[in-house]
């Protein structure tokens, strides 16, 4: 456990918590859950952007930022939310399911 | 930070993350997602991002999550609303390739130059900055600070920091649009009247006229 940096251990969380999303978006069919997945993804992005920030923080220039763009990702991420669920409102309203696999989930216009 | 604390708040990130992803119940993937989310939250503190640990909580843990659950109590889903889960052939492909994806980003990190974090020199920073006359720096500030964070964001990142307040608007026209009934696309229909009977009838006549 010595052998691991503390720079490195942030990354590694970092993308493990990015692969765990990815596992989410590919292996579940609930709309819901596939939303928290695209939510754990940016999260892990956003840590791997503060940790470098912060690993490259004694180097002259401004490593805040990366801080500014996980602001901005924050910022997106909250519309996505608010834009995805409510599109999964109107499929349930469509199908009465929040399964992507519905036989009638690709039938949304009408 | 130590690197054995920051495991340690990994590993209950990456146990949490996995029951969001491996839950059934939505109520029970959401209260997970937000463990993992406040961990990720205590790590941006030991990483001197103190405001967006800040945002982190107030954001994440308070608008995505009160989001989620407020979306997941309205609908109130049943078992058979839920949908059946892809067959265990899709969940050990996605494994996989979950796993190659862990994989790639590994390799990736195996070749980094192995250094511990270092205090910024933050004197340095500012003497520079007077040296090229950036009167902007002039303060006593430190890395990581919110009012060195506020000092970049509110001047070489001014523009950007605004047009948030389009995307937002955007997003909030886009939900009225997407999350209305589908009997109350017309004007009339918005106007608040006495019963939904009276609201169809009066879109009805709407439609009509």
């Amino acid at each position: 456990m010595n052998s691991i940096t503390t720079p490195d251990a942030i990354q590694i969380v970092a993308a493990l918590l990015f692969s765990i999303g990815v596992f989410g978006v590919l292996s579940r069919r609930n709309l819901l859950i596939i939303l928290m997945s695209v939510e754990l993804m940016l999260n892990g992005a956003n840590l791997s952007l503060v940790g470098f920030a912060r690993e490259f923080a004694h180097l002259p220039g401004k490593s805040e930022s990366a801080q500014v763009m996980v602001l901005m990702a924050m910022a997106v991420a909250a519309a996505e939310v608010a834009v995805g669920l409510s599109i999964l409102i109107a499929l349930f309203r469509h199908v009465r399911s929040v399964s992507v696999d519905h036989p009638q989930a690709t039938t949304l216009r009408d | 930070m130590s690197t054995f604390l920051v495991l340690l708040v990994g590993a209950l990130i990456v146990v949490a993350a996995l029951m969001t992803v491996t839950q059934r119940n939505p109520i029970h993937a959401a209260l997970s997602m937000l463990i993992a989310l406040g961990g990720v939250g205590a790590l941006m503190i030991g990483l001197k991002a103190h405001f967006l640990a800040a945002m982190q909580v107030l954001l994440y843990g308070g608008a995505i999550m009160v989001l989620f659950v407020f979306v997941i109590m309205l609908l109130t889903l049943r078992e058979d609303e839920l949908g059946p889960e892809p067959p265990s052939a899709t969940r050990l492909l996605a494994a996989v390739g979950a796993l190659a994806l862990t994989f790639i980003l590994f390799s990736a990190l195996s070749r980094r130059s192995d250094t511990e974090f270092r205090e910024p020199d933050n004197d340095a920073k500012i003497a520079a900055a007077e040296a090229k006359g950036d009167v902007r720096r002039r303060t006593k500030v430190y890395y990581g600070s919110t009012e060195h964070f506020a000092r970049v964001l509110y001047t070489d990142y001014a523009v950007p920091f605004e047009l948030i307040t389009v995307l937002v608007m955007a997003a909030v026209a886009g939900v009225i649009v997407l999350a209305r009934r589908p009997d109350s696309m017309t004007l009339e229909a918005t106007k608040l009247t006495a019963s939904p009977a009276a609201s169809r009838a009066a879109s009805a006549g709407g439609g009509a006229a």
